[in-house]
């Protein structure tokens, strides 16, 4: 038969006027101590309002270096969830930008976009809230702009005046050439003809 | 005025409300009339003062949990340091749906929070908020006070049955075990005020600490060395009474997950918070009334005769009132909560005997005060 | 007028709050509405002029010795508490020989009750109360005699809870 326990004296050496005073004081102390941290500032942020600095090394989300990308795919290659996506088309050396976009359905910021990139123009950045009320929304486009920009149109203007110089100078060349081979030619049949 | 009337019809007597009520209404209506306006205009203004106070108060705990805490608590609903989130919270408690378990007691369950909240609404009839703001000036305030707010732990242990949830039951059983324990501290350390006054009557307790304008409290009287630890007490057995932390193992939520509100939700689960923080602020009324002046203050009395004495005066006692509900929630996050075993050890082997100790100091002061200066 | 309305306000909730008590299948349930009894008698005491005696009946018996009971119901086995048809006859039967037997002082009590109300003094009590306690020639003794009664209880109750432990103990 289980038999009722007599509860074991409490292992203190206290009198009764000992825990009186044990527990006023105890309480006492420990209502200043929180009395003191009641007036301290608060150690939290304001989370949406102010964020804290993130470290170097964070994986957020990706920053592109547009102007530098070449449109090589290497990043594409490389992500394991096959997350990244582009479209451009190419005008000589310029490029026409579609769309860079990443699923960030899909990614899970492992980082191994990066290191193949040969220009180095994409990055983890430090962004690491993506909330939203739609799905599509986390198809996030990375590009700054789309199309050619006017400096673009400009280059790709001066690499055609360019070529155009080029061609009209190589058409001018070819002419003269052909001028003075016409020049020449005359003789020539002559004398071969003579 | 005859004494032959139910409690809700004699409330009014004698105080300033039913006058004013008199001078407002037609002339020629029975008493009873009279009466039963009054009450029902008492039990509205009290129950505005409840919903507007159990909403300061849960933003106010909110506030002090997380200074304590070196946090901010809430801060984004309302402009200002969230001030609004208790608004919030109540309507989004009074638009819930309204819960109730196929396998729950439903009357019990039903009757519940209406009894808790009823008790609480009626034990603040007798608090006299003003030299004249008081509901019914009831020679047995304070007992009466008590005996009200005894009836909330039926509410509960109704709860706790009527949920038919094991943890409820726990809830309610601790509850039951606990407050009829200090009980016994929580009357006896009244006793000690109630000598001193020679009066149960908080009105009157009240008009007694009026001298020394304004500043004769019961704590800083002759009987002072009897009054600051008899104020300790009674605030450790009102906490305990009140369910609070570092005795609120009704409700712990670590152990019993809410205890004996775990089943309600919606309005009834908001008469249950509005509860917590009526008793709250009760309890810290009648130790505002008995040992911290009342309503007094420096300067009240040159202000007697003016249009500002009552606005004053009730602005006083609530301003107090509050601070010692301030210092139930400072109490609560800086104690743990206790085991059960020393709840019990606490109120039998601590509270009442050391109340007992102090009321025979108590008795003793006033008898040798008696002797030596003949009072 | 007020008083009439109130007596029949107070009777209808002591009467249909003891007979829920009598007559409900669950015990902890009976145990409950005897909250109702309990509150409507203390409203009769108030109207009686005696408020001391209401508020006694509410801390004493509501807020007291009810829980206690609630207490011990809930501590017992869940499924003792349905109680059967032929107990709540035989209850009925009890109470209504008993209600027969006294009808005549019954009857008495009820017709005399308003007229005892216009008796009563108003206000308080309590300041009454405790001097006729106190006085010597008055309830001293009865008073001390009661105190020594319960001190006798608490005494035995302590005795007997102590006493188990240390026959198991040895």
């Amino acid at each position: 038969m289980a038999t009722l326990q007599e509860p074991a004296a409490p292992a203190s050496d206290r009198s009764y006027w000992g825990n009186v005073w044990h527990a006023v004081k105890s309480t006492a102390v420990g209502m200043g101590i929180t009395f003191r941290y009641l007036w301290t500032k608060p150690f939290t942020t304001q989370y949406p309002d102010e964020r804290l600095p993130v470290d170097g090394r964070y994986r957020g989300i990706h920053y592109l270096e547009q102007d530098l990308c070449i449109y090589c795919q290497a990043c594409a290659k490389a992500c394991p969830v096959d997350c990244i996506d582009m479209g451009a088309q190419r005008h000589g050396k310029e490029l026409e930008w579609e769309f860079f976009s990443i699923d960030y359905q899909k990614c899970m910021f492992c980082e191994l976009c990066v290191y193949p990139c040969p220009k180095d123009c994409i990055h983890m950045g430090e962004q690491y809230s993506l909330v939203t009320e739609d799905k599509s929304d986390f198809l996030l486009e990375l590009t700054s702009w789309q199309g050619l920009t006017e400096e673009q149109k400009l280059r790709i203007a001066e690499a055609e005046a360019a070529k155009a110089a080029k061609k009209a100078a190589a058409a001018k060349a070819k002419a003269a050439k052909e001028a003075a081979e016409a020049a020449a030619e005359p003789a020539e049949p002559e004398e071969g003809k003579e | 005025m005859s004494a032959a009337l139910p409690p809700a019809a004699a409330a009014p007597q004698g105080n300033g409300l039913t006058e004013l009520l008199g001078g407002l209404l037609p002339d020629g209506l029975p008493f009873w009339a009279l009466a039963l306006t009054g009450a029902v205009v008492s039990f509205a203004i009290i129950f505005a003062f409840i919903a507007v106070l159990a909403m300061f108060a849960t933003w106010l705990e909110r506030k002090v949990a997380g200074h304590i805490q070196v946090r901010y608590g809430p801060m984004r609903t309302g402009a200002w340091h969230g001030w609004a989130q208790a608004l919030a919270d109540g309507v989004k408690l009074l638009i819930k749906e309204d819960l109730v378990l196929t396998s729950a007691d439903k009357p019990l369950f039903k009757l519940a929070p209406m009894v808790v909240l009823s008790t609480a609404l009626a034990a603040f009839v007798a608090l006299p908020f003003g030299p004249n703001a008081i509901v019914a000036d009831l020679d047995l305030g304070i007992y009466f006070i008590i005996a009200i707010s005894s009836i909330t732990t039926f509410g509960v242990i109704m709860a706790g049955w009527g949920s038919n949830n094991k943890w409820s039951l726990y809830g309610a059983m601790r509850e039951a075990a606990q407050v009829a324990s200090y009980e016994i501290p929580l009357g006896l350390s009244l006793m000690m005020p109630v000598m001193y006054f020679g009066s149960l009557s908080l009105n009157h307790a009240g008009a007694m600490q009026s001298g020394w304008y304004g500043m004769h409290w019961y704590v800083f009287s002759d009987a002072f060395w009897i009054a600051i630890p008899s104020f300790a007490l009674f605030f450790t057995a009102a906490l305990a009474e009140t369910k609070r932390a570092p005795f609120d193992l009704p409700e712990s939520e670590s152990e019993l997950v809410a205890g004996f509100h775990t089943e309600y939700s919606g309005i009834r689960f908001a008469f249950f918070f509005m509860e917590e923080y009526a008793a709250m602020y009760l309890m810290s009324a009648v130790g505002t009334a008995l040992w911290f002046g009342a309503w007094n203050f420096p300067g009240l009395s040159l202000l007697e005769g003016t249009v500002l004495h009552a606005p004053l005066a009730v602005a006083a006692f609530v301003t107090k009132s509050l601070l010692l509900v301030f210092v139930m929630m400072w109490v609560r996050w800086t104690v743990p909560r206790i085991r059960i075993d020393q709840v019990m050890a606490l109120g039998y082997k601590y509270l009442t005997p050391l109340c007992l100790l102090m009321i025979l100091l108590a008795a003793s002061w006033e008898w040798v005060k008696a002797i030596a200066f003949g009072a | 007028m007020a008083e009439t309305v109130s007596f029949f306000f107070f009777a209808a909730i002591t009467i249909g709050c003891a007979l829920l008590a009598l007559l409900h299948r669950n015990v902890v349930n009976s145990a409950f509405s005897l909250l109702g009894t309990l509150l409507g008698l203390a409203g009769f005491y108030v109207m009686l002029g005696a408020d001391f005696l209401a508020m006694t009946q509410v801390l004493i018996y509501a807020g007291g010795i009810l829980v206690l009971i609630i207490f011990g119901l809930m501590l017992t086995q869940p499924d003792t508490n349905e109680r059967r048809m032929g107990r709540i006859l035989a209850a009925v039967a009890v109470v209504g020989t008993g209600a027969l037997a006294f009808w005549e002082k019954i009857g008495v009590a009820t017709w005399n009750a308003v007229e005892v109300a216009e008796l009563g003094e108003p206000g308080g009590t309590v300041r009454e109360i405790g001097l006729e306690f106190l006085r010597r020639d008055s309830w001293l003794l009865p008073f001390e005699f009661a105190s020594i009664v319960l001190l006798a209880g608490l005494v035995g109750s302590v005795y007997i809870a102590r006493r188990r432990f240390r026959e198991e103990e040895l």
